[in-house]
């Protein structure tokens, strides 16, 4: 069977796959990502759920928003979970139980905490052992389930409740983790970095990635307007920002190929990206000014980085 | 005033629920208060009901419960009026603090036939004047020092003051406190219609939803995607409109919805699931051709 085409006037026959009334924040990306997700898999789907804001919000008992099969786990055992799941379909494969040809997909999501930080030893522990998953981080740069406390993801200069700015510091004093770079060392069939704004490219990769013949790994940057502090409707428009000033470049790592996924035409200044959020606004005061230009060589130190290891001109 | 008042704040999260019971409580305590002031809810997110609690006392305070029998009820969002909880203990000769712009008859109608003490303020349409949010718990504080006495508005301002300028530089400061004064002048009271001796209102007490032993094993939800039963279009302070003419029915709207909120067939956008919506504007800021805008919710509910 041809797969579904990537077009929104046939998509949008499809059933979603999370149904409205979940209790997630007006405007939330993690919904719109789930979507997009979900919606490029033809075939049935079991989704492994790490805690998080998307798992407490879209099942609050007696509810659920799911409309497929779904499962919830701790915070550091997603990858675990997922790759149990999956060798539970596999055993009864062997044992005849489901007959052979029954495609199942195994997606699960969990935020950045779960990933980043508290999940990481589960997961590569699930992706060296090869087990045929796709992993998706919904990387929203912090821990906005308990309050907007920081995470390894969160970027340099960011306000967080943890990393407030003030005398002491200028809010989060460290990089953020490249966990892109850390699973694709791991070396799986499938790495990529995605953004919901370029929702063809999300669902592409989507494609590939279930189609890869072992685990894959797909860190989608997941705009939070509660933490981020900006108006919900700008959700795909920072999204957006963040591309096209190469904050978070789009990627992907097939077979050990790097491929950059997107260039844009004219890369914008970091300040395009760090002017719409409010955990950066005492970035723009005259202080300020030495650590903005820290962060914008950093993004074109890792964009150039990029730029080489995809064989792209620099 | 009494030895101790106590206090029930009813809104959503986002509205400031938390930071009226809190700035309540300090600025109490400046004045010599003891005080408690603490929130209550689940895990929900900005948009969902929540309630937070304040107590205020001549003497320590050695009760730590939610509070039960309330001397004054605050709703923060008039959405909530239909919550068969909100009035919950309140006392017979209690107050009831509305954030709404509605008559009184209509707003005693919402909640049951209330007949006890009624005091309404626009704060949302002072808040979205005057701090350009939908943040209406400061007018409310003003509001209140009006109708308890508890404090003049000299004194409030004074006390929130120096809370706020802890925290925000002073054109938030300035504009928080407009609209503390606002609300302490443009309270609107309307007395209780009880005869002595009357219970203002008969409130069913809540039971449990069921019981432990019928709960389904492992806690599962076997009816996948029945949060639609669950309505969030109470959660909006905007909601969409669109112009059909201008629709090219490109359907970025609906695959940018995160609350599956906009209704599509045939490959054609057909409108909005008002039930859903949470207001957020995403499909008006992604919409090509600029069909859909946001309008304030509560000029859509009055024009209707």
């Amino acid at each position: 069977m041809a797969a579904t085409p990537l077009n929104l006037k046939v998509l949008s026959e499809k059933r979603t796959p999370l149904s409205g009334g979940h209790r997630l924040c007006a405007g939330c990306a993690e919904a719109i990502i789930v979507k997009q997700v979900l919606l490029a898999i033809d075939d049935p789907v079991v989704v492994i759920n790490g805690t998080g804001c998307l798992e407490v919000s879209t099942t609050i008992f007696p509810y659920t928003a799911w409309r497929v099969p779904w499962i919830h786990v701790a915070f550091e055992n997603t990858a675990a979970v997922a790759a149990g799941v999956e060798a539970a379909y596999r055993a009864l494969i062997r044992r005849r139980a489901i007959p052979e040809d029954r495609r199942v997909v195994f997606v699960a999501f969990a935020g950045d905490g779960g990933t980043y930080d508290i999940g990481l030893q589960a997961l590569s522990g699930a992706l060296e052992r090869g087990h045929k998953f796709l992993y998706v981080c919904l990387d929203n740069e912090g821990y906005m389930n308990t309050g907007i406390q920081r995470s390894s993801a969160t970027p340099r200069g960011a306000w967080t409740t943890t990393t407030p700015v003030g005398a002491v510091m200028p809010g989060k004093p460290q990089w953020r983790k490249d966990l892109t770079g850390i699973i694709a060392a791991h070396r799986i069939p499938y790495v990529a970095q995605a953004a919901p704004s370029h929702w063809k490219d999300l669902m592409s990769k989507v494609r590939k990635a279930v189609a890869a013949d072992g685990p894959a790994f797909l860190n989608v940057l997941a705009d939070c307007n509660r933490g981020w502090r900006h108006d919900p409707a700008l959700t795909l428009e920072v999204t957006r920002m963040a591309v096209e000033t190469c904050y978070w470049p789009l990627f992907e790592v097939e077979n050990g190929v790097w491929r950059l996924s997107y260039r844009p035409r004219r890369k914008l200044p970091i300040t395009e990206y760090l002017k719409l959020q409010g955990r950066f606004a005492h970035l723009f005061q005259p202080e300020y000014q030495n650590l903005v230009a820290e962060i914008q060589a950093e993004v074109d130190r890792r964009w150039e980085e990029l730029l080489r290891r995809c064989g792209e001109h620099v | 005033m009494q030895e101790m008042i106590e206090i029930r704040w009813h809104g959503r999260g986002g509205q400031g629920v938390v930071t009226a019971a809190r700035l309540l409580a300090e600025a109490a305590m400046e004045a010599g208060y003891f005080i408690q002031a603490f929130p209550d809810y689940g895990p929900e997110r900005s948009g969902a009901p929540i309630r937070a609690y304040t107590r205020l006392s001549r003497s320590p305070i050695s009760l730590h419960s939610p509070v039960k029998a309330p001397d004054l009820v605050i709703v923060l969002d008039e959405t909530l009026l239909g919550d068969p909880s909100l009035l919950e203990g309140l006392k017979p000769d209690g107050w009831l603090i509305v954030n709404s712009a509605l008559p009184p008859e209509f707003v005693r109608r919402r909640v049951g036939g209330y007949k006890g003490h009624l005091a309404l303020l626009d704060a949302t349409r002072i808040a979205l004047e005057v701090l350009r949010r939908n943040l209406p718990n400061t007018p409310l504080l003003g509001a209140l020092a009006r109708l308890t006495g508890l404090f003049s508005l000299e004194d409030l301002t004074r006390h929130i003051r120096h809370h706020l300028a802890a925290k925000f530089g002073e054109d938030v400061v300035r504009a928080n406190l407009e609209a503390v004064r606002r609300g302490f002048e443009e309270v609107r009271i309307d007395p209780g219609q009880a005869s002595p001796g009357e219970r203002p209102i008969e409130v069913p007490s809540g039971g449990m939803a069921l019981p432990w032993f019928e709960l389904p094993r492992g806690g599962l939800i076997l009816d996948a995607g029945n949060a639609i039963a669950y309505r969030t279009g109470d959660w909006r302070t905007f909601r969409p409109v669109v112009e059909m003419e201008k629709c090219t029915h490109c359907l970025y709207c609906w695959l940018y919805c995160p609350d599956d909120a906009i209704r599509v067939a045939g490959g054609q956008f057909l409108g909005f699931d008002e039930a859903h919506c949470k207001g957020c504007g995403i499909c008006a800021a992604v919409c090509p051709p600029k069909a859909i805008i946001m309008v304030e919710e509560s000029r859509v509910v009055a024009a209707v």
